[in-house]
């Protein structure tokens, strides 16, 4: 008897349980029926078992996969790639630094060397001030000696300009109207008294115009104060502050060993900064 | 142990050392079905490096599933070009058609006089036995039977894996192993002791 080939699929679906029930009933009917098909069975069973049994070989090599292998190119490390950029800033900034440093040291100036032409008309510039300001020569004046100098010069005398004459002559009058007699016993006394008086108001005076006159007022005439009208404040004198005197015209020049050196230097260490970052949110 | 959809994750995100993990485990099995099919050693390394590499490369199309049945996928289908790249000789097919087209249903005409199996016996081992027969088979059959009883899949997942309808699979499997029994009596003695007392049906 010939086993056909759909009784060959069904022994083979049989053996590995992939019939449904009805189809199982049906061919263990017809197993118990027909001895062929039941040594056929055996047959694919035992060659089933002999399939399953086919020993495992062993893996020539390990097939590990390499970027090289799937075509990924091996992109640096980021973490590389800045700190070698910090390096190069770095060395860039020292280059830079020297260059700076014997550029300084060839011009003899440890300053930042302005142009030439700029310096010489900063100065001219303020030579001018100073002789064009009378403010600035007043200034000078003012020291003691030298106000004591210019009253000199002026040649005006503090009696003929003080007030103090006159009081001494308003007390001299009514002297001689309390009596002529006495005025005429007492007139040396009351004199001498007099001069003494006008002396002493005199150097008040002196003393008063001191503490008023803090400031230079160049003109020394003193005028009759008048009640009602208003006193002229003394002008102060105006003083110059000494940077301005002396004022050097800054020019805002870029030097560009500066900007280099700047550059330079945020480049290194903003570099060596995102390379620690980067290595720290990797650990 | 480290979970396999972990380092499938890990993978995904260009992690080749977890793929690598992954080849660690399923090298053996990968080699094993390529040389089952291919039936030479070297061309059965080429194509599971190749099947390794297309994983890697195609991992973002495994939708979940059996990892074991997406992988032998892709190594059918590397050992196929495999096969085809390597122009091996000619394979003779086990159901060679008769003059009519039909498919011929014995399978006499496997047994080669130039090549007995009695000059073959004393080097082989069973594996070899095995290999001989599996390489006289056509590449779909020896793939399902491969499949099914070497590796151990079950019919649907032969199907998947081939790409093929469940009949085609059942049907073939149990063409393949027909003519694996006749081709397999020529080693009785390397067989199990159940087989060589299986007379002819």
């Amino acid at each position: 008897m010939k086993i056909s080939n759909r009784d060959w699929v069904q022994l083979s679906s049989y053996l590995d349980g992939e019939l449904n029930s009805r189809e199982i009933t049906k061919l263990e009917e017809r197993l118990t029926d027909e001895p062929v098909l039941q040594h056929a069975l055996e047959i694919l069973q035992q060659t089933k078992l002999t399939l399953r049994q086919t020993p495992k070989l062993k893996v020539p090599r390990n097939f590990f996969l390499t970027p090289d292998l799937v075509g990924l190119k091996t992109r640096p490390r980021p973490v590389r790639v800045y700190r070698l950029a910090s390096a190069l800033m770095t060395f860039m900034l020292i280059g830079v630094l020297v260059l700076d440093f014997g550029r300084t040291f060839v011009s003899g100036s440890m300053a930042p060397a302005a142009p030439k032409e700029v310096m010489l008309e900063a100065v001219a510039d303020a030579a001018v001030d100073v002789l064009d300001e009378p403010a600035l020569m007043e200034a000078e004046g003012e020291m003691e000696s030298d106000r004591a100098v210019s009253e000199f010069e002026a040649g005006a005398s503090p009696e003929e300009e003080s007030p103090a004459p006159q009081v001494a002559a308003e007390a001299v009058e009514e002297g001689e109207a309390l009596g002529a007699a006495k005025e005429a016993e007492s007139k040396s006394t009351e004199e001498e008294a007099t001069d003494v008086d006008a002396s002493t108001n005199q150097a008040e005076e002196w003393q008063e115009d001191e503490d008023a006159e803090e400031l230079p007022v160049p003109s020394l005439t003193f005028a009759p104060e008048t009640p009602g009208t208003p006193v002229p404040e003394p002008s102060p004198a105006v003083y110059y502050p000494d940077e301005e005197i002396h004022r050097i015209e800054k020019v805002t020049t870029f030097d560009p060993y500066r900007i280099l050196e700047i550059i330079c230097g945020l480049g290194a260490i903003s570099f060596g900064i995102t390379a620690w970052v980067i290595k720290r949110r990797k650990s | 142990m480290v979970d396999l959809q972990d380092q499938i994750k890990k993978s995904l995100a260009g992690d080749l050392e977890s793929f690598n993990q992954i080849i660690l485990s399923f090298q053996s099995l990968v080699y094993n079905q390529a040389y089952r099919i291919i039936g030479e050693p070297d061309a059965a390394a080429d194509a599971t490096q190749e099947a390794f590499i297309s994983a890697y490369k195609k991992l973002h199309t495994y939708r979940g599933g059996s990892f074991k049945s997406w992988l032998l996928r892709i190594v059918s289908n590397a050992c196929y070009d495999e096969f085809r790249q390597r122009k091996r000789k000619p394979v003779v097919p086990l159901y060679p058609e008769g003059d009519d087209g039909d498919e011929m249903d014995s399978a006499s005409w496997l047994e080669d006089p130039s090549d007995k199996p009695e000059d073959t016996l004393v080097r082989r081992e069973l594996s070899d036995a095995i290999q001989y027969c599996l390489d006289r088979l056509e590449y779909d059959f020896r793939t399902i039977v491969v499949l099914v009883d070497i590796q151990g899949m079950d019919y649907a997942s032969a199907a998947e894996i081939t790409d093929r309808p469940l009949g085609t699979v059942k049907s073939r499997l149990a063409r393949a192993r027909i003519n694996l029994k006749d081709c397999l009596q020529g080693f009785k003695e390397l067989l199990p002791h159940g087989f060589r007392h299986v007379g002819e049906v």
